[in-house]
C-alpha cells in the first residue's frame, strides 16, 4: 500500500475541489480543453492494488496502464516541478510518485518504508500536500490583494454571489444572517463604543425592513443587546417565513422592546443615539411602499447618526446608505438629475419632466386630498425592468446630452409631491401622450426644490444638485462592497460577513482585504 | 449582563456555574424550543467562537511547523458538526485545517456543514493513520470534535475508540470541543484523552472543574433569561468578543 501514481485520464474518478484546483494551475488549457467538469480533476489515481509497494514505476508503466492516457513530457515536467516545490513527492527518475492524495480519497495512505525515510528527511507528511497548494493560493491571494483594489459590486453580481453561496455552498441563509448580523453589531460596536455615547442610556434604534436586510437586522439587534447596547425594534412588515418568526422570537426573548410603529423624527433625536437602518438590501427593487415612505423621510430629518442606508429607487435620486443596497436598476430623477445620479451605471436612467397637460391631453385622476400643487403630469416614469419601447429616449449616463420635447409649462419651484397619485403615467416623449407605463408609486412628502427651469432640458450639469437621500454616518457592507459605497460620505466604512469561500472569492475576483486576526469586519479606508 | 449598571459598590461575583449532563442538555432544549434558535444557528454561532479560540490560544505565529496546519476529528453529532464550522472558520482565518470525518451524520443540515467545507478546499482524509509519528509530523495541533457531552462515554464505539487511543498518544497539543471526547461530561476522566485546551460551549460542564490546561468559554449569545434561570453566573466578556478565558 502507499504507492499512488499519477497519471492523466479523461474519466472522471475522484472528486476533490482540491485536487482540482491545483490542476488547474499546472494545466489550465488541458483541463478547459477536454472539458472536465469544475470538481472533477484531471488526473487519475491508481489503485495501489495494481502495484506493489515500494514498486519503482517508469512512466510508461504508469501510463500504460489501463485507463491512463500518456502523460506528455510537459505535463510531467510541470508536474514534477509543481509536486517537488510541494514537497512531498518522491521522483524518482522517470517516476512520479505521489503520496498521500489518494490518501485522502479511498484508500489510506500508509506509507512504505521508503516513504517514510524521505518523508522524515523532508519533515513533511503527505497529507500535507493539500495545505501546501493552499498556502501557496493563499499566498497568491494576500499578494494580489495587495496589488489589487477590493471590488465593488453591482446588484446582479451581489445576488449571483448570494445565489452561488446557497445553493451551490450550500449555506443557508439563517447561517449567514448569524454571521452578517454578528459583524454589523461588531461594526457599530467599533464605530461608536458604548462608553461614547452621548445619551443617558446606550440606546439603539433598529430598523427592519420586510426582507433579509430586515433579518440581519434582528441579528445585529440581538447582539448589539449583548455587546451591552439597548435596541429596540421597528418592526412593521413581518414576513409570514418562520425564520423571521424564530428571529423575532429569538429578540422579544432578549427583552428587546419592539416599536409599535416609527416614532418621528424628533423624537428618534431625542431617545436614541443611533439609528440602524436595515430596511432594504440589495435586491431591492421597485416602488418604496408605505410604511417605509414615511420612515424614510422622518429618518432623513432626523440629525442622528444613520448607518446602514442603501440607495433606494426614490424619485428624487438614490438614498445612500446601507451596504448592501446598491444601485437601484432605474434612476428617476425629477427635472433634473441631482450629483447622486453621477454614481449611476444601472440600466435605465430617466429624466422626468413635469408639465402642464397639453390641450386634450388625458390628465390621471388625482386623489382628493391633494395638496396645493400644479403638478400635472409627470413624464416618462417607468419602474419595471423591462427595457422601454425604442420610442423613449434613454439617458444612459450622466452627460449625455438628450432631446427631450420642449415642455410647456413649468412648475412650480417650491414642489410639493405628496401622496398624490398611486399612479404615474408614462408618456411617450415625443409627445404623442400615449401612456406607456402604469404603476403604483408610493410617494412620501417632501419638498423639492426643482434647480432647473424646465423650459427645456437639452443638456444638463450632473453636478448640479445633492443628493438628498439619508446619509449615513458608517456603512456596513456585507461580503463585499457595493457600487454605490463609492459615494459613501460618512466616516466609517466597514467590511463585514467575513465568510466567502476562497473559490467564490477568486472566481468573482474580489480581492477581499485581509481581515485582521479573527476579526469579522473589516475597516475599509 | 449580569451586572446591574448604576451601583457603585462591587457586588460579590458569584462563581461561574459548571454544567451537569442533565442541565446542559435541558438548556439546549429550551434555547431550540422556548427561544426558537435554530440548530444550524447554533452550530455557527458555537463554530465561529470555537475558531476565534483556536486562533487565540494557538497563533498562527506561534505554530512551529512551516505549515499552520491543523487536524479536525470530527465526530457523527452536533459536535461534529461543529468541528465542521469550527474548520471552516480557521480556514478564513488563514489556517489550513485537515478533517478526519469518519462517519457522516444522517441529518441533512450536518451534510450541508460538509458540503460547505469541501467547498472551501479543506481536504477530507479518509484514513487516520495509527501512526502517531505522522499525525505529529504533519499538525500542530489536532482539535477533538468526537463525541459532546450527551454521549455516554462508557459506550464508545469504533471507530472512535480506536481514534481516541491513537490521540492519547499523539505528542502535539488537543483542542477539545464543549468536553473531551471519552469523558465523561460530569466528572473529570483520569485515562482518556488530555487536551491542552478545552473550548467550553455556552457554559462549562461539570468535568471542567479542575481543567488543568486552557479554558475557554465561547459562544456569547444566551439570553439573560436562560442565565438567570440556570444561574450561570457567567463572567463578563470584554468587548464585543465571543470568548473568555476561564
Amino acid at each position: 500500500m502507499g504507492v499512488i501514481v499519477l497519471g492523466h485520464c479523461k474519466s472522471v474518478t475522484v472528486p476533490h475541489p482540491l485536487l482540482h484546483a491545483w490542476l488547474r494551475d499546472i494545466h489550465p488549457v488541458t483541463a478547459q480543453r477536454k472539458g472536465y467538469s469544475p470538481i472533477a480533476p484531471s488526473f487519475l489515481l491508481l489503485s495501489p492494488r495494481t502495484f506493489v509497494p515500494g514498486q519503482q514505476l517508469t512512466t510508461r508503466a504508469a501510463t500504460c496502464s489501463p485507463g491512463v492516457e500518456r502523460v506528455s513530457g510537459r505535463t510531467r515536467r510541470q508536474l514534477r516541478s509543481r509536486l517537488s516545490a510541494v514537497g512531498h513527492v518522491l521522483l524518482h527518475e522517470h517516476n512520479l510518485w505521489m503520496l498521500g492524495v489518494r490518501a485522502l480519497l479511498g484508500i489510506g495512505f500508509l506509507v512504505t518504508s521508503r516513504g517514510s525515510r524521505v518523508l522524515a528527511h523532508r519533515g513533511t507528511c503527505p497529507l500535507v500536500s493539500g495545505s501546501n497548494l493552499l498556502n501557496k493560493d493563499c499566498h497568491r491571494r494576500q499578494s494580489s490583494t495587495m496589488a489589487q483594489p477590493i471590488k465593488y459590486l453591482g446588484q446582479e453580481e451581489a445576488q449571483r454571489i448570494d445565489e452561488e453561496l446557497f445553493t451551490e455552498y450550500r449555506f443557508s441563509v439563517d447561517q449567514l444572517m448569524e454571521l452578517a448580523g454578528l459583524s454589523c453589531a461588531t461594526a457599530v460596536a467599533k464605530a461608536y463604543p458604548r462608553d461614547s455615547l452621548v445619551k443617558a442610556t446606550p440606546s439603539v434604534l433598529v430598523v427592519c425592513g420586510p426582507g433579509n436586510n430586515g433579518g440581519d437586522g434582528l441579528v445585529c439587534a440581538r447582539h448589539l443587546k449583548l455587546f451591552g447596547y439597548e435596541p429596540s425594534i421597528v418592526y412593521p412588515k413581518r414576513p409570514n417565513k418562520p425564520l423571521f418568526q424564530n428571529l423575532t422570537a429569538q429578540c422579544e426573548k432578549m427583552d428587546i422592546p419592539f416599536l409599535p410603529e416609527m416614532p418621528e423624527a424628533k423624537v428618534v433625536d431625542e431617545a436614541f443615539n443611533l439609528v440602524v437602518d436595515a430596511i432594504f438590501g440589495f435586491s431591492f427593487q421597485g416602488a418604496v411602499r408605505e410604511p417605509f415612505c414615511t420612515i424614510l423621510a422622518s429618518l432623513k430629518e432626523a440629525t442622528v447618526h444613520r448607518q446602514r442606508g442603501h440607495p433606494l429607487r426614490w424619485a428624487r435620486g438614490p438614498v445612500l446608505g446601507r451596504s448592501d443596497g446598491i444601485q437601484p436598476d432605474l434612476l428617476i430623477s425629477l427635472t433634473a438629475p441631482k450629483k447622486s445620479a453621477v454614481h449611476f451605471r444601472d440600466r435605465y436612467h430617466y429624466l422626468g419632466a413635469l408639465r402642464a397637460p397639453r390641450p386634450g391631453e388625458e390628465v390621471p385622476a388625482q386623489p382628493a386630498s391633494v395638496p396645493r400643487h400644479r403638478l400635472c403630469v409627470p413624464a416618462a416614469l417607468s419602474l419595471s425592468r423591462a427595457p422601454p419601447p425604442s420610442s423613449h429616449r434613454l439617458l444612459r449616463t450622466a452627460g449625455e446630452a438628450f432631446d427631450w420635447p420642449p415642455v410647456i409649462g413649468l412648475m412650480n419651484q417650491d414642489l410639493v409631491l405628496g401622496r398624490l397619485y398611486d399612479r404615474i403615467t408614462v408618456f411617450c416623449p415625443n409627445g404623442s401622450g400615449q401612456p406607456a407605463f402604469l404603476f403604483p408609486v408610493y410617494q412620501p412628502e417632501y419638498t423639492g426644490l426643482l434647480r432647473d427651469d424646465t423650459g427645456h432640458q437639452t443638456r444638463w450639469d450632473v453636478e448640479k444638485g445633492s443628493s438628498d437621500g439619508i446619509q449615513p454616518d458608517l456603512l456596513i457592507s456585507l461580503t463585499a462592497p457595493k457600487k454605490s459605497a463609492v459615494h459613501f460620505r460618512g466616516r466609517y466604512h466597514y467590511l463585514g460577513a467575513r465568510f466567502v469561500p476562497p473559490a467564490l472569492e477568486r472566481k468573482y475576483q474580489l480581492n477581499l482585504p485581509p481581515y485582521p486576526g479573527t476579526d469579522c469586519v473589516y475597516q475599509l479606508p | 449582563m449580569n451586572h446591574s449598571s448604576t451601583e457603585p459598590e462591587p457586588e460579590p461575583v458569584e462563581p461561574i456555574r459548571y454544567l451537569s449532563k442533565a442541565d446542559a442538555a435541558a438548556i439546549e432544549t429550551e434555547l431550540l424550543k422556548d427561544y426558537r434558535f435554530g440548530q444550524q444557528q447554533l452550530i455557527e454561532i458555537w463554530g465561529h467562537a470555537c475558531a476565534i479560540a483556536i486562533a487565540k490560544a494557538f497563533p498562527l505565529s506561534s505554530l512551529s511547523k512551516k505549515q499552520p496546519t491543523v487536524l479536525v476529528v470530527c465526530g457523527p453529532d452536533q459536535n461534529g458538526s461543529v468541528g465542521l464550522v469550527c474548520a471552516r472558520h480557521l480556514r478564513i482565518f488563514e489556517y489550513e485545517p485537515t478533517i478526519f470525518y469518519p462517519k457522516r451524520s444522517p441529518h441533512s443540515l450536518h451534510q450541508d456543514f460538509t458540503v460547505q467545507c469541501e467547498k472551501m478546499d479543506i481536504p477530507f482524509l479518509s484514513y487516520l493513520p495509527t501512526e502517531v509519528q505522522l499525525i505529529n509530523d504533519a499538525y500542530n495541533l489536532v482539535i477533538d470534535a468526537i463525541l459532546g457531552p450527551e454521549t455516554d462515554h462508557t459506550d464508545v464505539r469504533e471507530p472512535y475508540a480506536g481514534i481516541l487511543v491513537t490521540l492519547k498518544q499523539i505528542k502535539i497539543p488537543i483542542a477539545s470541543v464543549d468536553v473531551p471526547s471519552g469523558w465523561d461530561a460530569d466528572e473529570a476522566s483520569t485515562d482518556g484523552i488530555s487536551p491542552e485546551v478545552l473550548i467550553s460551549l455556552t457554559a462549562p460542564k461539570k468535568c471542567a472543574t479542575s481543567f488543568p490546561g486552557k479554558h475557554f468559554l465561547a459562544g456569547r449569545f444566551l439570553p439573560y433569561d436562560i442565565q438567570k434561570k440556570y444561574e450561570l453566573n457567567l463572567p463578563e466578556y470584554p468587548g464585543t468578543d465571543c470568548l473568555i478565558e476561564l
